[in-house]
């Protein structure tokens, strides 16, 4: 099937969503965007063939029926987690790979005999520990294989150097060198093996009877794996714009690409508010969803997604984890600075004074939001619909002060979208416009960002083999 | 032990009922007292009056009443405020246009904006635009201190001021209540006097925190009424039981506008310290001691001698006589003060570009300082990391020794690179080059040098003097072409300038302090006088007292008054003239050492006019398609000859002759302008801008458009020196007055209504597709009310405008990313809305 492609490469993650002709989403893929660009790009775009394969499975499962079906269809949600593992697991094993390198090295090599046997311990432990991770349920900081690993490493470092015979900092040391080579490296999942192994895991093989869960999945897998899908158009944006690796004519600003993508998502939108990491930005639409004014926060990145992540870091907490806690705030402290250089001190400050946590976090939130709306004020101000994108649109917290300042300030009844998949409207928005290109007749376009990011025994991972035509059917067929 | 005030006292304390009622004053934000006023006196006005200085007495004898505004503190959020204003201005102006903006201020007939910095100039502005039935008065107070000159002009401000009010409703002024309304003032300041000399002999019993708030309650009632305030207060703080401590004793200086949080004053005190002194609610206390009401003189000459005479020294003062920092110095002794104390608003201008003169005063005479910068919403204080004192009382907590801070290494790499250039161009590079051959052998050719500014400049009356001008603006952007500025701007901030100030300054204090070596490499001569043309920029009076300090040399003030309503009235014309006659002239023929011949500046004004038509012809070119100029990147060395060193000579008229031609040769071929990488392919985009360029990486940035076919069809930046387009020429018939009218019509010294209404005429005439501010961090001139611009002319034109921001020449503030994403985004919305959709 044809698609096209849409990169949103932002400060903080990297984003990709694959369409098909009619404008569907096909798959979407986040990563961290980490210190290699190129790197994020292919890894992001690979997560989102992967959940393209992923969806093909799901139509094909929920299109089963007869003997077996109910059962494949009950099992679907945990096969996805198990898959999740699964990759988890081989990124885990690269990790591993990784830790051997490096221990050998001349920084450490004085330590080897103590430090590796550490980490090999904390490693095996670690895998050990993935299946409750990913299928017992357990609540997660956060999707990226880095937050997790980093999460497990260092608790089981803190417990192998609890005896003090084990350097603690060079543990971690050692970790922080080894994940830099996995997050630099671009690997490219083979679907199907993966899921086999996955489906292994929550459905045993019974016998081989053709009614059985797991026979109809495997059939429904073989269907999803060998569909062709042809990439034949991309579009790239993003706060990395200019260091992209994409051809100049592939690049669309940020500011068309969120402002389409949520108005695509909801088409009576007027009025977009996107915060990402490094900046807020506040679009007016009109009824095509074409930008016809935009404001931008100025050069400091006060009042943006970076300013909760410092709160976090300095709480020891997950970002997500911030928004639920400001929600049980009993009163708002006020806060007038969201100056991201004094996040800490500010917090400290406060803490130091005896005010309560969550009635802090709540006024920082608050403070944040009131810059967003002296932004969509600058821009404008907000009409209906009004929809909040954007990585902080995942947080409740921030969303209910937005939902009040908007009553406050505004009258009669804004409506307030926002979309479980706001972190993807940039990068909907790209691929929009790659689906334009493909229904004008436009030659395609296609982004080689993977030559430098491959390894160098594959072939560049979204390279332009066939000039304009890039086929995923023969990754899965191993 | 932690040392107590009045607090250990407090469950006796008398004053508590008055401070409590001062304090519930001072913190309502909806001003419910002077709506009481205005509910018991039915017709009478109430006229707003923002820091520092309004002429409280004329106001109150015609029963109206005076209402200081300070903006709003920390208890209210700001919204609508701050989406006007960009995060590097001060907090007083949005958090005043808040109140205004929520119907808190609707009680105000009128608002009168002094002339205290270019911010409060400029939110005068944006009142006229944002409210436009409401009375907007701009106080511009003289910065010459002459009866005759200065004197006369403010006079005149003061009967413009009276009529005004007269037309809508107050009784109209009267001598009688006049003197009354002054000897009530008197009887005010008398008091003030009184409990600043308390204060200062028993600080224990009164607090400055505490002195802050009985005197700021009053600028919400008749000097009458303050008076009984202060009588009960200064009666039972004297009953006040207290004990005596040894605290450290301080003076604070630079918050006499924008107001600290109250939590911060006291703060100072917990720490340890007596505040003996300082310049909260100066505008109370801006005449030193009495207003002198001399028999038979109308109390209106009475009113301005005495701001004239007996004004306290300030910031936004020019110091015309006497030594930077004296006053401050006789303030420290007076009190027996131990040290200053510092505390200027965040990206307050006046303050902080004061400061590092008033720090060397007291360096000098052995005083110890340390300074503290805040935000009147702030909770957190900055203190800044280069203070000075140790007092053993104040135990270290407040006072603290010099720290140096380490800074972000810089590149000194030049990011301009060599661009394509006209014949024209080379030939303006050999006219510069020459300029600055005369420069290094004036002092063998016994040449005298004279430092001006560009806006307001005299060339040609300084040419007729045989001298010869150097501008340091072109100075600074010179070094920021040539990746020198940030290096300088560095040196400025290690020697104690502030980094939220006007980064030309720095540059050239940095310079100045590398051996003066000008744009050829070779060394600038020292300036024989600074020839101040305060035109449209508060800034440039610092600058030139801060190149006072260091070489020396005479000044001679040029106060241009600012067109606050649009237009040159005779009165402002006057008072140029009247400068130029009796000041200017006189002061640069002594320099000089030769007789001013009124014929040679004649002849030179006609060479100028000649000059001036070609400039236009090639402004209107642009109105071409394609353009065969860019207005903005290319008008930039368009006007490098008019707007320094020729205006006024034979090579500036045979420069613009020439160029003219070029861009006629240009038309004919139907050729569009030069850029960085040679001629300019397809136009596709017609921009106009508003704002300087940013110097540092001025090729870069040029080619962000260049590059995608965006071509600047007219721009504001070109008009800072001298704006012609609107038919203004030099003339030789009337050369005192044309000069006047050419520094009255300078770009910046026009109000931001005639600011949007030239650039909504460039926009249609030029029929430029789109609009751009480059907001700069540096120019507050320029920059306070872009943001208002932009809308407005978004609403007129249904053109639509981008904003962007960076700085004039210090490249920490190009964020080169940053910037193209945002004119790229622009150009791209640009184009869907010309197809009227996606496809």
């Amino acid at each position: 099937m044809k698609c096209v492609v849409g990169i949103d490469l932002g400060s903080t993650t990297t984003k990709a969503v694959l369409m098909d002709e009619r404008g569907g989403i096909l798959g979407q893929g986040i990563t961290n965007s980490r210190s290699n660009y190129e790197v994020a790009c292919a890894v992001a775009h690979e997560e989102a063939v992967l959940a393209a394969r992923r969806s093909l499975l799901e139509r094909a499962i929920e299109s089963l029926a007869g003997p077996g079906a109910a059962e494949a269809k009950a099992i679907r949600a945990l096969l996805f987690d198990a898959l999740r593992l699964e990759l988890y697991l081989e990124e885990l094993g690269e990790l591993e790979d990784s830790v051997v390198r490096h221990v050998a090295g001349p920084a450490v090599h004085a330590l080897r005999d103590v430090l590796e046997p550490a980490a090999r311990e904390v490693l095996g432990e670690m895998r050990r520990a993935a299946p409750d991770l990913f299928l017992g349920g357990a609540a997660r900081k956060s999707d990226f294989f880095r937050d997790v690993a980093a999460a497990g490493f260092m608790a089981g470092a803190e417990r192998v150097s609890a005896d003090g015979k084990v350097p603690f900092d060079r543990l971690v040391g050692l970790f922080d060198r080894a994940i830099l080579d996995v997050e630099v490296r671009f690997r490219r999942p083979a679907f199907a093996p993966l899921l086999r192994r996955a489906l292994g895991r929550v459905a045993p093989e019974n016998g081989g009877d053709g009614g059985s869960a797991r026979t109809r999945i495997e059939s429904a897998l073989r269907e999803a794996a060998d569909r062709e899908i042809e990439e034949v158009a991309f579009v790239g944006t993003g706060y990395g714009r200019q260091t992209l690796p994409f051809p100049r004519e592939a690049v669309k600003s940020e500011i068309l690409c969120h402002g389409r993508g949520a108005h695509d998502s909801f088409p009576d939108t007027r009025t977009v508010l996107d915060i990402g990491g490094q900046d807020t930005k506040a679009i007016q639409v009109d009824e095509h969803g074409v930008v016809t004014s935009f404001q931008m926060n100025d050069r400091c990145a006060a009042g943006c997604g970076r300013y909760l992540g410092y709160i976090a870091d300095e709480l020891n907490l997950g970002l997500h984890e911030l928004g639920p806690l400001a929600m049980q705030a009993r009163r708002m402290v006020r806060v007038n600075s969201t100056c991201t250089v004094f996040a800490g001190a500010e917090l400290r400050d406060r803490l130091a004074l005896g005010q309560d946590r969550a009635d802090i976090l709540a006024g920082l939130h608050r403070a944040m939001m009131l810059r967003a709306m002296s932004l969509l004020a600058r821009s404008g101000g907000i009409s209906n619909a009004f929809t909040f994108t954007g990585g902080v649109c995942k947080n409740p917290m921030a969303t209910r002060i937005l939902e009040d300042l908007v009553r406050e300030n505004y009258e009669g009844g804004i409506t307030l979208h926002t979309h479980a998949d706001s972190i993807y409207m940039g990068a909907r928005g790209a691929a929009l416009f790659a689906l334009d290109d493909l229904r004008a007749g436009r030659p395609g376009i296609l982004p080689n960002f993977g030559r430098a990011a491959a390894q160098p025994a594959e072939d560049p991972p979204c390279g332009r083999a066939d000039p304009s035509v890039r086929q995923h059917g023969q990754d899965v067929d191993d | 032990m932690e040392p107590t005030g009045p607090e250990s006292a407090r469950p006796a304390d008398p004053c508590a009922p008055l401070l409590e009622r001062a304090l519930g004053l001072v913190e309502d934000h909806t001003f419910a007292a002077v709506r009481e006023w205005k509910a018991a006196h039915p017709g009478a006005l109430a006229i707003g009056c923002m820091p520092i200085y309004a002429p409280r007495p004329l106001i109150e004898a015609m029963g109206a009443l005076p209402v200081g505004v300070f903006g709003a503190g920390a208890e209210i959020d700001i919204i609508r405020g701050d989406s006007y204003f960009q995060s590097y201005l001060c907090h007083i102006p949005r958090s005043t246009l808040e109140l205004a903006l929520a119907g808190h201020l609707d009680w105000a007939d009128g608002m009168i904006f002094p002339s205290i910095c270019d911010v409060i100039r400029n939110l005068g502005g944006m009142w006229q635009m944002l409210f436009p039935g409401r009375y907007t008065f701009y106080l511009d107070l003289p910065q010459d201190f002459t009866p005759a000159v200065g004197g006369r002009f403010y006079v005149e401000q003061l009967r413009a001021l009276a009529r005004d009010l007269a037309a809508r409703g107050a009784r109209s002024l009267d001598a009688a209540a006049l003197r009354q309304a002054i000897a009530d003032e008197n009887a005010r300041r008398q008091r003030l006097d009184t409990l600043d000399a308390l204060r200062r002999d028993e600080p224990w019993r009164v607090r400055a925190s505490e002195a802050y708030l009985v005197a700021r309650a009053g600028t919400l009632m008749t000097a009458r009424e303050h008076v009984r305030l202060l009588d009960e207060f200064l009666t039972v703080i004297r009953q006040r039981p207290v004990r005596a401590f040894d605290n450290a004793r301080v003076v604070m200086v630079g918050a006499f506008c924008e107001q600290p949080p109250l939590a911060l004053i006291r703060t100072l005190e917990r720490a340890g310290c007596d505040i003996l002194d300082d310049d909260l609610q100066l505008g109370l206390r801006s005449i030193e001691g009495p207003i002198e009401l001399r028999d038979g003189e109308d109390p209106v000459e009475s009113l301005a001698r005495a701001y004239l005479e007996r004004g306290v020294a300030t910031a936004s003062r020019y110091i015309a006589d006497g030594v930077k920092g004296a006053a401050l110095i006789e303030k420290v002794e007076r009190c027996g003060a131990d040290g200053v104390i510092f505390c200027a608003a965040s990206f307050c201008d006046p303050a902080l570009l004061d400061q590092p003169m008033l720090e060397t005063a007291l360096d000098r005479a052995g005083v110890p300082h340390t300074s503290v910068k805040f935000a009147e919403n702030q909770r957190q204080v900055r203190r800044e990391h280069r203070a000075v004192p140790d007092h053993p009382r104040a135990g270290g907590r407040v006072l603290r020794r010099r720290q140096t801070l380490g800074r972000p290494a810089m590149s000194t790499k030049s990011s301009a690179l060599e661009s394509a250039k006209d014949r024209s161009q080379l030939h303006q590079k050999q006219m510069i080059a020459g300029h600055f051959e005369r420069l290094a052998r004036a002092r063998e050719d016994g040449r005298k040098v004279v430092y001006t500014f560009v806006p307001g400049n005299l060339t040609e009356l300084i040419d007729a003097l045989g001298m010869l001008p150097v501008l340091p603006e072109i100075n600074a952007l010179q070094s920021g072409m040539r990746g020198r500025s940030g290096g300088y701007i560095l040196e400025a901030e290690k020697a104690g300038h502030s980094e939220d100030v006007c980064t030309y300054v720095k540059c050239d204090i940095g310079m100045m302090r590398g051996g003066n070596i000008g744009p050829t490499g070779t060394k600038l001569p020292d300036p024989d006088v600074l020839l101040l043309s305060y035109t449209g920029c508060f800034t440039f009076m610092k600058w030139f007292e801060l190149l006072r300090e260091q070489y020396k040399c005479p000044v001679v003030m040029l106060h241009v008054p600012y067109q606050a309503d649009g237009r040159i009235t005779p009165e402002m014309r006057g008072y140029v003239v009247e400068q130029l006659r009796d000041k200017v002239i006189p002061a640069l023929e002594a320099i000089a050492g030769r007789k001013f011949d009124l014929d040679a500046l004649g002849q030179r004004l006609t060479l100028s006019a000649r000059a001036e038509d070609d400039l236009v012809a090639v402004w209107e070119s642009a109105r071409h398609r394609p353009s065969p100029i860019d207005g903005y990147f290319g008008g930039v060395y368009y006007i490098g000859p008019i707007f320094s060193a020729f205006r006024g000579t034979a090579d500036a008229v045979g420069y613009y002759r020439e160029l003219r031609a070029e861009v006629e040769a240009r038309i004919a071929a139907g050729e569009g302008p030069m850029s960085p990488d040679g001629p300019l392919g397809p136009e596709r985009y017609r921009l106009v801008v508003e704002g300087p360029p940013n110097w540092t990486s001025f090729n870069d940035f040029w080619r962000m458009f260049s590059r995608e076919g965006a071509v600047v069809v007219a721009s504001t930046y070109t008009r800072v020196g001298g704006l012609y387009d609107t038919g203004f020429r030099h003339d030789s018939q009337h050369p005192l007055e044309s000069l006047a009218d050419y520094c009255l019509g300078c770009y910046t010294n026009l109000s931001l209504p005639a600011r949007v209404a030239l650039l909504e005429r460039y926009i249609r005439d030029y029929q430029a597709d789109g609009f751009l501010i480059n907001s700069v961090k540096s120019c507050n001139s320029f920059s306070a009310g872009q943001l208002l611009m932009l809308r407005e002319l978004e609403k007129r034109t249904g053109v639509p405008g981008a904003f962007i921001e960076s700085d004039l020449v210090d490249p920490r503030y190009f964020g080169k990313s940053n910037i193209e994403n945002r004119i790229q985004s622009y150009l791209q919305m640009l184009e869907a809305r010309r197809q009227g959709g996606y496809s």
